[in-house]
């Protein structure tokens, strides 16, 4: 999921790129166009004409290249193709003479550390280094036809020490470009888990809602049938009492339902303070029941009498029984039991909570992908599931300073053991 | 002769203000079931003209509860109106492929309620 979201965006950047590749090479053109009518200077000829149409061939059919190659693969193939075109046009507008249009070669260093990674801004410097320097050794030792526009040539050492000056710069460039392109893909992925988590938060929610509005609408609809029947004078008979306190209850259950998933909707509280786990539970299950009750699933809870303190914060931790919860739902589509159950361990330093479902169970090599928390992993295979609060799950249980494993047999079910710190009570 | 209906739907005070509303009128007889599980049992027991039944409840869901009664032979013969708090064009789709005649959303109203059991139930007198 996460290579096919980077794949697609490299394939938009590689196609962004194209296009101002071909820009940039439409500029030079006529600014070589324009120097040869203004300055006399002239660099058009067929091997510019020959660059020209290389570069364009390469990015004309960027659709068609992309969807069949591969595209990590694929774009060292276009950091050689641009550094050799550049590597052409600086010998033809005189090498070691031009040093304006070795500018260009930065542009691709740039470009790997933006679009790429370090080891791409490495494979463009060193090309760059090696091209350059051939370009230049072999233009000054005639190797290949000279073709300075300057009326003298520079002395051996001077051109070594100004290649050895320009391939020294190619590799400080490279590792401010590599560096940036770290701290980019850093930040890109953060930016993707977040989304992701928050896109958990909200298909969790999306989930939830359509149970909590059937039931909510349930009580309106019942509200409304017997407010007609207090209405109608005919009717007055059948316990008048008992209809008013059915609309109250009714009402409250409403209220209480929609309150429920106001807090869940809100931005958690990012606030530490002193939590009742097991209300914190009982909220989740409470949350969570208009969409169980529908199911075939029972949910038991024996819960520590204690009622240990955590610190943490309250609406996080309501987050990860939620997505146990959930996750526990997804993998009973049949009957099933969904246990949940605290108790202090430790010698009472933690609080350990059991959440069990007796569902499908996790294939063992999956296991170890979960326990590290892999971001966006799921063994959930349909599209749209709940997988993902898994990794939300270790995250807050890892924030809060707790652990978590997961025990599971396949065919029978899982148990995620979640143990936090319990709040030490300050010696009086 | 009154005409019974059979109301299936896991809110008991849906049941009971479709039971007063309908007993009302002194057309209807009116059996009420909070879950499917038995339904096809109490089929044959109250024999009923027409069936209400909610679509979304624990245990047995009301689309679950149709298949059961297409396949009973009693049952196949009883025209259906499934009811629902949510109006969602897939369990609509679900419902009348299932064999149900309608499909009303609720708050319903008790005359809208008595001219769609009326109309599925003319033919049976």
């Amino acid at each position: 999921m996460l290579d096919d979201t980077f794949k697609a965006e490299l394939l938009q950047k590689y196609k962004f790129a194209g296009k101002i590749r071909l820009i940039s090479f439409s500029l030079l053109f006529f600014y070589l166009l324009l120097i040869k009518y203004t300055g006399g200077y002239s660099y058009i000829n067929v091997t510019f004409f020959a660059v020209i149409l290389f570069e364009t061939i390469l990015n004309q059919p960027y659709n068609f290249i992309t969807q069949r190659a591969n595209i990590y693969r694929f774009q060292y193939f276009q950091m050689a193709a641009d550094i050799i075109a550049i590597s052409w046009m600086v010998y033809y507008m005189g090498g070691i003479e031009a040093p304006v249009v070795t500018l260009a070669y930065y542009a691709v260093i740039l470009w790997a550390g933006v679009v790429s990674s370090a080891q791409a801004v490495f494979f463009a410097v060193g090309l760059s280094a090696l091209l350059f320097s051939l370009v230049v050794i072999f233009e000054y030792f005639g190797i290949f036809p000279f073709v300075g526009h300057y009326y003298y040539k520079m002395l051996t050492s001077q051109m070594f020490s100004v290649l050895m000056a320009n391939i020294s710069f190619f590799f400080a460039f490279g590792y401010f470009s590599a560096r940036a392109a770290l701290v980019i893909k850093s930040l890109e992925r953060k930016k993707y888990e977040d989304s992701l988590k928050h896109e958990h938060r909200f298909r969790a929610m999306g989930h939830l809602i359509e149970y909590i509005a059937h039931d909510a609408l349930n009580h309106l609809a019942n509200i409304s049938g017997y407010a007609r029947l207090l209405s109608d004078k005919r009717i007055r008979t059948a316990g008048e009492e008992e209809m008013i306190k059915s609309i109250g209850a009714l009402a409250q259950e409403s209220t209480n339902l929609l309150s429920r998933l106001m807090h869940f909707s809100q931005k958690p509280n990012p606030v530490l303070e002193p939590v009742g786990i097991n209300k914190v539970i009982e909220d989740a299950i409470e949350l969570t029941l208009p969409l169980v009750r529908y199911s075939k699933i029972t949910v038991e809870k024996r819960l520590d009498s204690a009622n240990p303190l955590v610190m943490g914060e309250k609406g996080r931790l309501q987050e990860i029984f939620i997505a146990l919860i959930l996750n526990a739902y997804d993998a009973m589509p049949g009957k099933g039991t969904l246990a949940i159950a605290t108790a202090l361990a430790d010698k009472h330093k933690s609080i350990k909570i059991d959440v069990s479902d007796t569902g499908r169970g996790i294939q063992p090599q999956d296991i170890s992908r979960i326990r590290d928390g892999e971001p966006f992993f799921t063994t959930q295979d349909a599209q749209g599931k709940l997988g993902l609060g898994l990794v939300t799950t270790h995250e807050i249980v890892t924030k809060h300073k707790g652990t978590i494993d997961i025990q599971s047999t396949v065919g029978k079910g899982t148990t995620f053991v979640i143990q936090l710190p319990v709040l030490q009570k300050e010696p009086n | 002769m009154k005409k019974k209906v059979l109301v299936v739907d896991d809110e008991t005070d849906f049941l009971k203000i479709v039971k007063i509303n309908l007993e009302e009128t002194n057309n209807y007889e009116v059996l009420t079931l909070s879950s499917a599980n038995d339904i096809v049992s109490q089929v044959h027991l109250f024999k009923p003209d027409i069936i209400l039944l909610d679509i979304l409840m624990p245990g047995i869901k009301g689309i679950e509860a149709c298949e059961m009664l297409n396949n009973d032979s009693l049952g196949e013969r009883i025209p259906i109106i499934m009811l629902s708090a949510l109006d969602k064009d897939v369990d609509k789709l679900k419902a009348f492929k299932s064999g149900v005649l309608d499909y009303l959303v609720k708050p319903i109203k008790t005359e809208d309620l008595i001219s769609k059991i009326e109309k599925h139930t003319q033919f049976k007198q």
